[in-house]
This record gives structure tokens, sequence and C-alpha cells, in this order.
């Protein structure tokens, strides 16, 4: 065996001994079947300006009126929030500067118009003050599932007897302002 | 919104490795013909050569900055998400993660005769896989924390910057050594790209901030665009299986893909014994995408604080529009969701290498050794080379210094110290092997991490098989 065959078989021990002793050590690749992750979405859904005006057009409106509004809100069908929406939490926030109290009722719906929760709010008449009132509404992991079933939002709002009574030319709004905070886990599987 | 979970798939485990085609060792290594690809102006100690089919250059290289699969997979008992957590804060959105793969099917090389003496002929054909991308900071953000905690925070979408390609090159390359001096070389390339997906001149914002009429105010403003050529046909309903794929991919590898050119140049400049200069552009080319294309655009701006529901209309016009439908249909009109399969045009990354070399030690004689054309040739040689690449959003750059040693006919290496974006402790080792006109050679580098690649952030490996004809 010559010289060059001797380092030719070396520098393949070499190669060999390189390469195997080459590897990927102390990592664990299953753990990857442990992500999650957990973003909050945050979203404003509803809001309305409903004008003492415009509730002044319902004739004799002291003695009470109502007015319901129904739209849809397909947020939770799609296969995504469906998979991962945990949990839920809705902020209503309703600002009253007409000196009447309403009773306002919002009521979550499903596709064919069934009742799944009906949250009621009392909003009383402004003084001198506008009249705020917030309500947080909650879906935990229990009650996810209900809320995936919405399609539809109804809003019912109940002009209480009393007086002044409105008309075309009353001052002041009842307003609305409505946000959702989303809780997703999105995981691995 | 919500960035679906592939996307993110996507960025983590393709960030876990990244490859650089900065070919340090193999630059100006003219014991390899491989060299002559990565400088046409390379003076080879070769008559001629044809490199083994398919085994006569294999070369990967991944390269991820800032963060290895060591950082997200060490078996330590930390939380797997804690890991995710931890980098996804770390990564910057110009923190890039790439791959690059070529295999060699055919070269071959020969010097030519007659009228055209000192005169090198090249060709062949090799396949190439290069992916980059840059980390797509703002989005993994979003996807990571939501937009609740970021309230008037602009989620940045040019932070989206990712190209991918599959391709085979056809080459021919012509070296001229003009005098004792000076040596130079092009090669033409005709590029056959099987796969391309190119998404790399995106902008626009996607901001939440506090709403006047209602809580908040969501702004989307977008102009993205996806581009892609080769994909549709390989993800066509009738396509079945692998066997299908590969089908396809074959017949698109020789000239049924999309077409493009494209250049290399270089020279050699060696004004004594004792001094080399050489330099190499790479990849001056264009490929013209227009077979199976298709491209996904979202431009538009809209701005939503939710649903108003118009009580006025109650009185007014006597009942209630479709809220839903009409913003579900606004906001459509607003982003018009095209698919379009006019051609584009995408540019490989350009490449420049240059170098200078110092060479010294005694010369020898030709009663010493076979040395196969190194005739008057230093054994040693010590040097600086600078890589840079152009890409999307940055030049990527090495600076390499090197020392370089002929041990006689058998045995050639080459050691290269390499600082660049991925690491500051790259220690390359190159061996180029001759035995009866049989040429092996293997290139490594990073061998600080070669016990642990895992621990890399960067590693490349080159190896091939050539038969020499000898001067």
């Amino acid at each position: 065996m010559g010289v060059p065959s001797k380092i030719f078989s070396i520098i393949f021990l070499l190669v060999g001994v390189f390469l195997l002793g080459s590897c990927v050590r102390d990592v664990d690749f299953d753990q990857a079947e442990d992500f999650a992750i957990t973003p909050v979405v945050e979203v404003s859904i509803l809001y309305f300006d409903l004008k003492a005006a415009t509730v002044g057009k319902i004739p004799s409106n002291n003695a009470g009126g109502e007015i319901e509004e129904t739209t849809r809100l397909d947020m939770f069908s799609d296969p995504f929030v469906e998979e991962n929406l945990q949990e839920a939490q809705f902020t209503f926030e309703f600002t009253n500067t007409i000196p009447r109290n309403f009773s306002t009722t919002i009521i979550l719906l499903d596709e064919a118009g069934n009742e799944l929760r009906r949250i009621p709010i009392f909003v009383g008449a402004s003084s001198t003050q506008p009249n705020v009132v917030r309500t947080i509404v909650t879906f935990n992991e229990s009650e996810i599932d209900l809320l995936k079933q919405m399609e539809n939002i109804s809003i019912a709002l109940m002009l209480e007897p009393g007086n002044p009574e409105l008309d075309t030319n009353s001052p002041g709004d009842l307003l609305l302002k409505s946000s959702g905070k989303f809780f997703l886990n999105i995981d691995a599987d | 919104m919500l960035i679906s979970r592939w996307v993110l798939y996507l960025a983590f485990f393709t960030g876990t490795v990244s490859i650089a085609q900065n070919k340090q060792l193999l630059y100006n290594f003219t014991d390899i013909p491989q060299s002559i690809m990565v400088n046409p102006a390379a003076e080879l100690n070769a008559k001629a050569y044809f490199g083994i089919p398919a085994l006569s250059g294999i070369y990967v290289h991944a390269g991820s900055s800032n963060v290895s699969v060591y950082d997200l997979f060490l078996d330590d008992g930390v939380d797997f998400n804690t890991k995710v957590e931890n980098i996804i804060y770390r990564l910057g959105s110009n923190d890039v993660q790439r791959i690059n793969e070529q295999v060699e099917i055919l070269n071959i090389g020969f010097k030519l005769g007659g009228r055209f003496s000192n005169s090198f002929l090249s060709f062949g054909v090799y396949q190439e896989a290069d992916f980059f991308n840059y980390w797509p900071k703002d989005l993994s953000i979003l996807a990571y924390e939501g937009n609740s905690p970021n309230i008037g925070n602009p989620f940045r979408l040019d932070h989206l910057n990712v190209k991918g390609e599959l391709l085979t090159v056809f080459h021919v390359g012509f070296q001229k050594k003009i005098n004792d001096k000076f040596t130079y070389g092009f090669r033409a390339k005709i590029y056959s790209s099987m796969v391309d997906f190119t998404s790399t001149k995106n902008s626009g914002t996607f901001t939440t901030t506090l709403g006047e009429d209602n809580f908040y105010r969501h702004t989307l403003l977008s102009n993205v665009e996806v581009k892609t050529s080769g994909l549709t046909a390989l993800t066509a309903d009738d396509v079945d299986g692998t066997g299908d794929v590969l089908g396809i991919l074959r017949n698109r590898a020789l000239f049924g893909g999309n077409l493009g050119i494209g250049f290399d140049a270089g020279v050699t400049y060696t004004p004594n014994e004792n001094w080399t200069y050489t330099a190499s552009l790479l990849d001056l080319g264009v490929i013209f995408h227009s077979k199976d294309v298709e491209r996904y655009t979202l431009n538009g701006a809209y701005s939503l604080e939710g649903i108003e529901l118009p009580f006025d209309d109650i009185f007014t016009n006597g009942g209630i529009a479709d809220n839903w439908q009409d913003l579900v249909d606004e906001i459509e009109a607003a982003f018009p969701r095209d698919t379009l399969t006019s051609a584009y045009t995408t540019f490989r990354p350009i490449k420049l290498n240059t170098a200078a070399i110092y060479n010294f030690g005694r010369q020898r004689s030709a009663e010493d050794c076979s040395c196969m054309g190194n005739l008057g040739k230093k054994p040693n040689s010590i040097g600086m080379q600078l890589y840079l690449e152009n890409r999307p959003k940055s030049i990527e750059a090495a600076l390499t210094a090197f020392y370089y040693r002929r041990l006689g006919r058998a045995l050639n290496i080459k050691t290269t110290y390499t600082v660049d974006r991925f690491s500051k402790t790259n220690i390359g080792l190159g061996l180029s092997t001759h035995f009866a006109n049989f040429n092996f050679y293997l290139l490594a580098d990073n061998l600080i991490e070669y016990a642990n690649l895992a621990k890399a952030n960067n590693a490349s490996l080159q190896l091939g098989f050539n038969y020499i004809f000898p001067y």
C-alpha cells in the first residue's frame, strides 16, 4: 500500500468520523405537539345613535313605546373561530342623554331565530349628566359553545311610560357602543 | 385579521434552519473543479475533468439568524411555549431564515486547443432550491398576542417578505488566460423554473385605534401580493400522490418550466507569484414566469367601527337594511381579492465574491512530486474573501479569512474563519483529495457547532466526486 492510498484511507476515516460525529443532540422535536398560542382579539361590534327626536315620532310616547332591530352577526360560524374560540367577553355601553328611562334587551339568536341568551339592561333617564351604563357579559369555556351558534343579534329598546313626552325637536340621544374580546387558543392538534 | 396556523408553522419550522450560499470554502479552492462554478475565471489544476454524474456536487446550506433549532427544541423541561414566546420577542423583521440546496447532475470541463489554446470550456446542469424568508415580526406578534394588547400600534404588512424557488440550471462557461497575470471567464445560464413563489413587495398596516362612534376603529391598508408559478398544476385535483408531482417536476426540469437567462463573470489577476486577486459576479439573471401563474392580491383600504344599527330607517324607510350583508359587501368591494394569471418576472439573487490572496512557501520542483499543474505554485496561501449577496431587504455580507495548504499530490486543505450575520464563530474546513485521478472533496463549515448541529445558526456542507485529467 503506497503512501497516497494510506493518506486516502486516513482521510476517508476522518470523513466518516466527521459525518458520524455530527449530530443533533439534546433536542426533542415532539415538543412541537405542545405548541399553543393564545391571542386576544378585540373588535367593535354594534353601535347606534338613537336621537330623542326619532323616538319623538312615536305617537303618545308618554305612554311608552318600543323599537326593535335585528341584524345578522355571523362572526362565529367560521371554522377557525369555531375551533379556536375559548372564551368571549362582550362590553355594551349605553349613554343616555334623554330624560326618559329605557328598558333595553340584547338578544342573541341562532340561525333559526331561537333565543340563545337574553341580556336585559336598564338605562335610566339622564337628568343633568349623561347616564352611562356599562354591562360586561362573559361566555366562559363551558358557555362558549352556546355563543358559537349565534348568527343574529337583536336589540329591543322599550321606552318606559313617563314624561316629558318627546317630539321631533327633543334634544338628546341614546348611544350604544359595544365590543367583543375574544380569547383564542390555537394549538397543534 | 387572524393569521392561519399553517403560516405560523411555516414560519417556525423553516425558521429553525437557514442556509447561506456563501461558498467560502470552495471559492479559490482550484484543486476542486467545482470552484469554476463560483468563479468562471478560476484557474483549475486540470487539463479536463468530469463530475461523476449526480455525485459531483452536492451542496446544502441552512441558516437562521438569531435563533437555532436548539433554542426551540432543547430537551430541558422548559415549556415549549415559553421558548416560542422567547423567540417571538427576540427575532426582528430583518432576521432571516434561509435554505439553499444544489445538486450537480452534470459538470464537464476541458482545455481547448488550437486557436483557443489558453481557453477552458465547461458546461453542465444543476438543480437548485432556494428559500429566503424575513421574519414577519409584526404578523407573528399579531398572531401571538392578538390586537387587544396593541391598541394604537400598527402591524406592518411589509414584514411579510418571502421567496422560494426550485429550478434547473443549464450552463456553459468560457475562460481565457490572456497572459501570465490575467484570466477572465464568464458563464451563460438558462434557468428552467419548476416552482416559484414570491411575495417581496408588500406594504400596508393593520391598526386598531380608539373609535369615535364605537369603542374601536379597525383600519386595514393593504398592498399585498403573492406571486406563484408552477404551484397550481401541482395542487390540482387530479394530481394524486408524490409520483404525479415528481412526474410534473421532472417534465419541467428540462426546458418545460418557466425559462430565464443569467450570466456569471469572473477574473483572476496574479501580478506576481506572491499575490493573487479574484472576483466574480454570479447569477446576474432573470426568470420570466408565464406558465401556470397564479397571483393573489389584497389591495385596498378600509376602516370599520362595527355595524351601525340605523334606527332612523325604521321611521324614514319603513324597514331596516341587512346591515351585515351590506358590511360584508362593502369590505369585499374595498379589498377586491383578485387571482391574476398575468406573467411576472423575478430576479435571481446576485452574488459577488472577491478575494486577496498571499501565496508563500518553497516552490516545489518537478522532481518533488507530480503536482498536477501546481508546478511553480507556492504551497501555502492566506487571504481574505468578501461575499455579498443581494436580497430584497438587505445585502447579505460575509467576511472570511482563510489558510490554504497544498500537501502534495493527494491532499489539499483549506480552513476558513467567517463572520456574518449568523455567526461570529464559524470555522470551516475543506479537504480535496486526489487518488488515481479521482478527486473527492468535502467542505463543511461551522465546525465548532458540528458536534451538535442543533446549536448552529448556520451550517453548510458540500461534497462530490470528479475524475480529473491532470497536466
